[in-house]
């Protein structure tokens, strides 16, 4: 395996920087701590100490009891704020001072450990845009909307913060309520267009637009910072996302389960234990890899059904037709449309 | 706040004394036989007994100390404890020379209800006071889950609401009314140079400063972050601009901030049907004000 593995129950995230300014914003909307710390495990001391580290499973009760004392879309919208504006954690200073966009982005993936490994960002180039698709790691059950849309409000909130306007950046989203899409229109004047997965769209070139805060010294020394920490928050990804990062790149071999077993030295009894321990099989990761994928390739244009069933590893294209129809709900045909 | 927290001291009491009167009980009196038990009764004494004790525990988990909640609070207490012993002799049976248990179970129960007659009184009054405190917060209508929980002002919901009802009330007094969207300056930059813990202690001082600089029938709610909308009944243009420029000359000798703001006439002529629309208009003014660097306009 490339990386080591992270489980639901491994005490791997920081609180100070994941949740920390979560539960101190719903305080101060006036809920009582004792009701946000609920289930965690966690104690008013735990949260004073700047090393105190918390399981995925710890985090998402954490979001379960903050989103029930302020439910809607806001907390989404405000935990990313307070990340903006974080002085602290070495990874959103380095963010910050980056060169560009580019550099953010690069120092996000190498570092996102020490933030938010519950979700990872799949890149996507189509017809001079990059497409940030946003991919759960873990079951993150009812949490996975707000994780999501924390992630993309903090990243527009990044482009507006450091290159002054968000116009040239378009949002897709897998379903949106009207609350949810009104904030997207009145705090960053975006509408929300519906689509398969969660992703932020923005054009190559905004990559190298220098960042307003850009400062290669501060960027040097926070990233030294972020080596220091990889020492006690090791690098690490679960295991369905390892899964998925392989499928992507076999798949026109569509390889079976008895492959990915054998490609991850497993025995398939342990493949299909350790998937069904995030709610899911191989056949459902693998659907949502090639749907993934087949949303990217009819992006651009002039792609036939036939090119794309022999990439996806169908053997021919009425297979595709079918296979598509069922992840989507449409045909190739009027997805294009 | 849990109600062990808040009233530890009531909490123990309650649960002292019913362990008393089960005690009493037991000691005065003899078991009956299954024979002699009417379950009927106890099913009716039970359920009024659960009843009240819920009475008494919603009390203590939702107000906070003070004569009326003591009131609340003792009354029900004594009819808990009254009803406690009604439901007691339905499984003991007590010598005749013992008077003391039925005095207990009858006694209380009047006294009681008296008690917490005069609480409810008492709560009447405080509430008819906050009702008074609210008025400057709210317009005809009461929706607690649109309430915006840091600043406790309402939410663009409920304005709308409001709004509705009050373009359909123009139509019979024909006066006009005024709505502005009133924004922080460089609200952004002193999120980042404060952080955020500053940013919403500003918007919770803001918001109660603003309170107090409008009139009793006009309404402010928070719209979105930093912007809040003043909707002000029966007011043209030129009374919602002193108001405006009052309140903005008050706030910035308080805080350190400026506000910038768009205000908008509605008139019965004007045959408003869609109050979105209106808020919609406002943002756009707002934001073409902002590229302008005005601090405010009329539409």
């Amino acid at each position: 395996m490339s990386k080591a593995l992270l489980a639901f129950d491994d005490k791997a995230m920081l609180l100070s920087t994941a949740a920390l300014d979560m539960i101190l914003l719903c305080q101060r909307r006036g809920f009582a701590l004792d009701s946000l710390l609920k289930g965690t495990k966690l104690f008013e001391q735990d949260l004073r100490k700047a090393t105190t580290k918390i399981s995925p499973a710890q985090y998402l009760q954490l979001v379960s009891n903050c989103q029930k004392a302020l439910p809607g879309p806001e907390l989404a919208y405000l935990t990313a704020q307070s990340w903006l504006h974080h002085s602290h954690s070495p990874l959103l200073l380095m963010l910050r001072h980056s060169a560009n966009l580019q550099q953010a982005l690069l120092s996000f993936y190498r570092y996102r450990s020490q933030l938010l490994p519950l979700v990872y960002i799949r890149l996507q180039r189509v017809q001079g845009q990059l497409r940030l698709v946003l991919r759960p790691s873990f079951d993150l059950g009812k949490q996975q909307a707000f994780i999501e849309q924390l992630m993309l409000h903090y990243l527009l909130g990044l482009v507006k913060q450091q290159l002054g306007d968000t116009s040239r950046l378009s949002i897709s989203a897998t379903g949106m309520d009207y609350e949810t899409s009104w904030l997207y229109q009145h705090q960053w004047q975006l509408t929300p267009e519906l689509c398969l997965q969660n992703c932020l769209s923005l054009p190559l070139a905004l990559l190298k637009h220098p960042f307003a805060d850009a400062n290669p010294v501060l960027w040097q020394q926070q990233q030294n910072w972020c080596l220091y920490l990889q020492q006690s928050i090791p690098e690490k990804a679960a295991f369905t996302e390892q899964l998925e990062q392989w499928l992507f790149t076999v798949l026109r071999q569509s390889p079976s389960q008895e492959d990915a077993a054998r490609h991850w030295g497993l025995s398939l009894s342990s493949l299909k234990r350790l998937l069904a321990l995030q709610h899911t099989s191989y056949q459902q990761l693998q659907d949502q890899v090639k749907a993934c994928a087949a949303q990217q390739a009819l992006l651009v244009q002039g792609m036939s059904n036939k090119t794309l069933a022999n990439r996806l590893g169908y053997s021919d294209e009425h297979n595709f037709r079918r296979a598509f129809k069922r992840w989507t709900g449409l045909l190739p045909s009027q997805f294009r449309s | 706040m849990g109600f062990s927290s808040q009233h530890p001291a009531k909490l123990w009491l309650t649960a002292l004394l019913f362990l008393l009167c089960i005690l009493l009980a037991v000691n005065y009196g003899e078991l009956k036989t299954a024979a002699d038990i009417d379950w009927m009764d106890i099913l009716g004494e039970g359920s009024s007994l659960a009843v009240v004790l819920a009475w008494l525990l919603l009390v203590l988990y939702s107000r906070p100390a003070g004569p009326v909640t003591n009131g609340l609070y003792v009354g029900s207490l004594l009819l808990v404890l009254s009803y406690q012993l009604n439901l007691l002799d339905e499984f003991f049976q007590y010598p005749d020379s013992h008077r003391l248990l039925s005095w207990l179970e009858s006694i209380p129960a009047p006294v009681g209800m008296l008690i917490l007659t005069l609480g409810l009184i008492g709560w009447h009054k405080e509430q008819a006071f906050i009702n008074r405190q609210l008025a400057s917060r709210e317009l005809h209508l009461r929706h607690y889950q649109l309430l915006d929980p840091l600043t406790k002002l309402y939410k663009p919901e409920y304005l709308l609401a409001v709004l509705k009802r009050e373009l359909e009330l123009q139509q019979q007094h024909q006066q006009p009314f005024c709505l502005a969207l009133v924004d922080i300056s460089q609200f952004s930059r002193f999120n980042r140079e404060q952080g955020m813990a500053a940013a919403d202690l500003l918007l919770q001082q803001l918001s109660e400063l603003t309170l107090l600089q409008f009139r009793s029938g006009d309404l402010v709610c928070r719209y979105s972050g930093d912007k809040f909308v003043i909707l002000m009944p029966q007011s043209n243009q030129a009374i919602a601009q002193s108001l405006l420029q009052n309140a903005s000359r008050e706030l910035t000798t308080y805080l350190p901030t400026q506000l910038h703001w768009t205000i908008t006439e509605i008139t019965a002529m004007q045959h408003v049907t869609q109050p979105q629309r209106l808020l919609s208009q406002l943002w756009q003014q707002l934001q073409r004000q902002k590229q302008q660097k005005t601090l405010w306009s009329l539409v």
